[in-house]
């Protein structure tokens, strides 16, 4: 603390104390003559005001002589008589106040004096009083304060001396008015009393300023606080500013100057930098204006306080009132609030909703009546009594489901919480309430859907599994377990693969693999072990996963489907399929014996001449072994093509099952047509063939494909046979088709297909020839179904019929 | 056997079994020709020699019963031996009637062929001995008058010259001296000898 504020200190603490005695004066004065009071008024203003003399006059009246009394300081002898002072004063006592007190000569010799002079009394009509000092700059503030404090004390004293000779009117209304304004001034003596003694030690920034708003003094919290100094504040008057933060400082300035200049002091929010941490911080900045007793202001005086986290609190609490207010005001839930005494203390709009009273029809009536159906009233009653004694509430703080009463008495299901509030004094309680009348019945039929839906996946007569993401089995149905005899903890993870045959295993296990990393569809036939007769059965299973919307994997969903019964019955009808083709291919060779023993015999014949000439030549006197050879040779010859022939009629007799291969269709032909020729010539028909070279080759079973052809050329010479003219052929063409399929035709010259016949062409049993069965056709679209392929039949050009099929290039086989 | 003044040939369209055939015949010392076709054999210059025709049955286009009967109808009374791969009673039967040598079933063995071959011949070789002596009596028959050969046409009947010429309307020597020379031109030894010429010349009153 630097010397001139120590000073002021000092001045301050002593002018507070001499206010207190001044305040003190009226009482010793009680009943005092005039003078008496004058005395004492001038000891203790010299005593206090360290002055050089001061001077007082009292007018006379009522009665009384006028007074003049003066005192000079210790250091002066009395060098002159109290009317010599007043000859010195007279000239301006009494006059309007100056605001610049004159400079005199010292009436009793030495330095000039400045002196000061107030008015006794409201007008001065009591007399005046005049200090005066050598000092420079008296009179200072403080003693204004003080003279001017001390000058309404020796009023009221000198004027409670006064009251006897006063008017009864006069009196009463100078005691009410000095009453009132002694009461002012008591409250800004209060004022300044508490400010001033705080001003150093409390712990916000103080500040005074002079009543053109100059800054005069700052507290060191304030000097502490903004890093400026005192004589940087008042180096100018805004100087201090500089400590606001520039976005509040032109807000601040004015409300500073505006209260300034009103001098009614002001109060304003502004961040002040807090220096030693940089942080800006919300200060309240008030100013109260101090008056001497003339009404001049004296000085403000102000505090900044540190509201910066009142401010925030205050800022959340708003924030957070309102929010709440919100919350509750549009809340989903009924909120009703009830005090101790079951009365409803509030009620938000979704309960006016709900309820169907508004908060004006609530609030204020009891809980019970309003909202609790009759037969939980006395429960509710003896559930409140029991909390408020015991604090006990088996059904606060946590969600039931209860029913509620409706206005009008309906009642309906709720879910509520009730939460006690502990008040200063009391309780209170908020109920949160919902409407659960929708969600009950969504819940209802939720429950009934996920029961249906549990009871379906049990009691369907289908194999249900479910597998997590990695393919590890976590739900088997009923099903699985019956089939199986496992149980579900058996059935976990891969513990699956205990129903799968032996030989099946790796593959599922690889193909479900598979699946699970790629997320591709499962699907595998295994043989599955049956509990029930403990053998393996042909089954199906298939698993397709299910995605999120992002496309993960959450879940495998699987059929498990015995299909041994029809995978028998499918192999069984495939192998009387295959019986049937192989009855109709020995009969369609029994029609054509003749020409396949010709076929056979040709090969035959020349074996043996060709054996006989052999012998003939060797047996020669000398051999002949050129001709030998060359007939040994012609034996080679022959006896390979009828190998070849065997060999293809043995495949056309022979019963298998079908065999896949890839078929060359031109070959297939070749090798039938060899078998037919002589029996088309035997007819006098001429077979040709016309087969497009590089055809592809189909996928499927070259004997029944050829029994196709076979079949079809067979059908086409015996219906040339049947008439006896021109032309008389049957050709076999071979093609590909512009989408890229084989294409086979055979087309006759015969009398075509009779019109009436055409639909039941290829029924079973329909025949029209005497010997035939009607099973040729049948079994030939059969194959070439099997093969992927369609047959069908066309009118030839010019004449006769034409049958064709088509294949795939890449057929499957049957 | 070894015939070299006759001829075979064989008609077959399989060249296999042609060409089997021909040797086996070769080697059997015969004269072998062979023919793809019907036509083919039908339209070749064949040798007046002793021969027989091995047909095919089952041939392309004409057949060998075809065949057959085109010969006959051509007046070329060459014996016919038949091969088949698939012999049927029918067909055997129709040949037959038609005058084949023999129907052998293909395979055959060399000895079936070689005696079929054999009868062939021989009945060709008859055929054509029978038709020489038939073209020598005939040519004796042109040499007789009209009034000679009306005389040979009666006497053959067994009439005697009275009745002849009383026949003819004219005197028992006249006939007498016609009958004389028409043994003569004849050349008949005997009666009984100008019957039987009568009879290949199918000469009836």
């Amino acid at each position: 603390m630097d010397g001139a504020g120590a000073d002021e200190v000092k001045r301050l603490q002593r002018c507070i104390n001499d206010l207190v005695s001044l305040f003190a004066l009226p009482a010793m004065w009680s009943g005092r003559e005039p003078s008496q009071i004058v005395s004492t008024l001038l000891d203790a203003l010299l005593r206090m005001l360290q002055l050089d003399l001061v001077y007082v006059r009292l007018k006379g009246s009522g009665g009384q002589a006028a007074v003049e009394m003066v005192r000079f300081g210790p250091s002066k002898e009395q060098t002159a008589e109290p009317h010599q002072i007043g000859e010195v004063f007279k000239h301006w006592l009494g006059g309007e106040p100056r605001e610049r007190p004159p400079r005199i000569q010292n009436p009793t010799g030495g330095r000039d004096i400045s002196v000061m002079s107030l008015g006794l009394g409201l007008q001065g009509e009591i007399g005046e009083i005049a200090a005066g000092s050598s000092r420079a700059d008296f009179p200072r503030k403080t003693e204004r304060l003080i003279l001017g404090v001390a000058a309404n004390q020796a009023s009221i004293g000198l004027q409670g001396a006064g009251l006897l000779s006063e008017q009864k009117h006069v009196t009463s209304e100078l005691d009410r008015r000095v009453a009132q304004r002694t009461a002012e001034l008591a409250a800004a003596n209060e004022e300044l009393h508490l400010q001033v003694s705080l001003l150093q030690h409390i712990p916000v920034a103080a500040w005074t300023l002079a009543p053109d708003g100059k800054p005069d003094f700052v507290n060191q919290n304030w000097l502490e606080y903004t890093g400026q100094s005192l004589d940087y504040v008042r180096s100018n008057p805004e100087a201090w500013m500089t400590a606001i933060h520039p976005e509040d400082r032109e807000t601040a300035s004015r409300s500073f100057w505006g209260g300034v200049r009103a001098g009614q002091g002001f109060t304003f929010e502004a961040r002040f930098r807090r220096v030693p941490d940089g942080a800006w911080r919300w200060h309240l900045n008030r100013a109260v204006v101090l008056r001497d007793a003339a009404g001049e202001i004296v000085r403000f005086v102000g505090t900044s306080t540190d509201i910066d986290e009142l401010k925030q609190s205050q800022d959340d609490l708003r924030s957070a009132d309102e929010r709440t207010r919100l919350i509750v005001e549009t809340a989903l839930d009924a909120v009703v609030t009830m005090n101790s005494q079951g009365l409803i203390t509030s009620w938000n709009r979704q309960a006016e909703t709900v309820f169907g009273w508004s908060p004006a029809q609530a609030i204020g009536r009891r809980m019970a009546d309003m909202i609790i159906p009759e037969q939980h009233r006395t429960a509710h009653e003896l559930g409140l009594s029991r909390f408020l004694g015991t604090g006990e509430g088996p059904i606060l703080r946590r969600r039931i489901e209860i029913m509620a009463m409706r206005r009008g008495g309906a009642e309906f299901p709720v879910e509520l919480e009730v939460v006690p509030v502990r008040l200063r004094h009391d309780w209170e309680f908020s109920a949160f309430i919902r409407d659960i009348t929708e969600s009950r019945l969504r819940e209802q039929k939720l429950r009934e859907s996920e029961l249906n839906l549990r009871q379906m996946t049990e009691t369907i007569p289908e194999m249900l599994w479910g597998a997590t993401p990695d393919g590890s089995v976590d739900y088997c149905n009923t099903r699985v377990l019956d089939y199986t005899g496992l149980s579900p903890q058996e059935m976990k993870g891969a513990g699956w693969m205990k129903m799968i045959h032996p030989d099946d295993a790796e593959n599922v296990a690889r193909v479900w693999k598979r699946s699970v990393e790629s997320g591709e569809p499962f699907y595998f036939e295994f043989r599955g072990l049956r509990a029930s007769d403990g053998k393996h059965r042909w089954c199906v299973s298939r698993a397709l996963p299910l995605r999120s919307a992002e496309g993960d994997i959450l879940r495998w969903h699987g059929t498990v489907v015995d299909f041994h019964d029809r995978r028998q019955a499918q192999e069984d009808l495939r192998h009387a399929q295959a019986e049937l083709a192989h009855v109709n291919r020995v009969m369609t060779m029994g029609e054509l014996t003749a020409s396949i023993a010709h076929e056979v015999n040709q090969p035959l014949a020349s074996i043996i001449a060709s054996g006989d000439s052999c012998t003939a030549w060797l047996t020669n006197e000398p051999p002949n072994l050129d001709k030998a050879r060359a007939a040994a040779g012609r034996v080679i010859q022959a006896a390979t093509q009828a190998s070849e022939t065997v060999q293809r009629l043995r495949s056309l007799f022979r019963k298998s099952d079908s065999m896949t291969t890839s078929v060359d269709v031109n070959g297939a032909i070749e090798d039938t047509v060899s078998l037919v020729r002589h029996e088309a010539q035997r007819n006098k028909v001429v077979l040709r063939t016309e087969l497009e070279p590089d055809i592809p080759a189909v996928r499927g079973d070259r004997v029944q494909l050829q029994q196709v052809i076979l079949n079809l050329t067979v059908n086409g010479i015996e219906s040339v046979a049947r008439i006896d003219h021109e032309p008389r052929w049957v050709v076999i063409r071979s093609t590909r088709s512009h989408t890229g399929e084989l294409v086979v035709s055979v087309g006759d010259t015969g009398p075509g297909i009779e019109a009436e016949h055409a639909d039941r062409l290829f029924a079973p049993f329909f025949t029209t020839k005497p010997q035939g069965i009607g099973m040729g056709l049948p079994i030939c679209r059969s194959i070439i179904e099997a093969h992927g392929g369609r047959l069908w039949a066309a009118k030839n050009e010019p004449r006769g019929a034409v049958f064709q099929f088509v294949l795939p290039a890449q057929a499957t086989s049957a | 056997m070894s015939d070299s003044d006759c001829i075979v040939f064989a008609v077959d369209d399989d060249p296999l079994v042609r060409d089997s055939v021909a040797d086996l015949l070769d080697s059997a010392g015969f004269t072998v020709r062979t023919f793809g076709s019907a036509m083919e054999f039908l339209q070749s210059e064949r040798p007046d020699l002793p021969a027989c025709v091995i047909l095919d049955v089952e041939l392309p286009g004409l057949s060998g019963l075809d065949l057959q009967a085109e010969l006959t109808k051509s007046g070329v009374d060459m014996p016919v031996i038949f091969l088949t791969g698939r012999g049927d009673i029918p067909m055997s039967v129709r040949a037959m009637k038609a005058g084949a040598v023999q129907f052998l079933t293909k395979p055959f063995r060399k000895p079936e062929l070689l005696d079929a071959l054999s009868e062939a011949l021989l009945r060709d070789r008859e055929r054509r001995k029978r038709r020489a002596e038939t073209a020598e009596l005939e040519n004796r028959l042109r040499t007789l008058t009209p009034r000679e050969r009306q005389v040979l046409a009666l006497v053959v009947t067994g009439l005697l010259n009275k009745q002849i010429a009383g026949e003819l309307g004219t005197t028992e020597e006249t006939i007498k001296v016609h009958r004389g020379r028409v043994m003569s031109k004849m050349a008949a030894g005997s009666l009984a000898e100008l019957v039987r010429m009568a009879e290949k010349l199918k000469i009836s009153s």
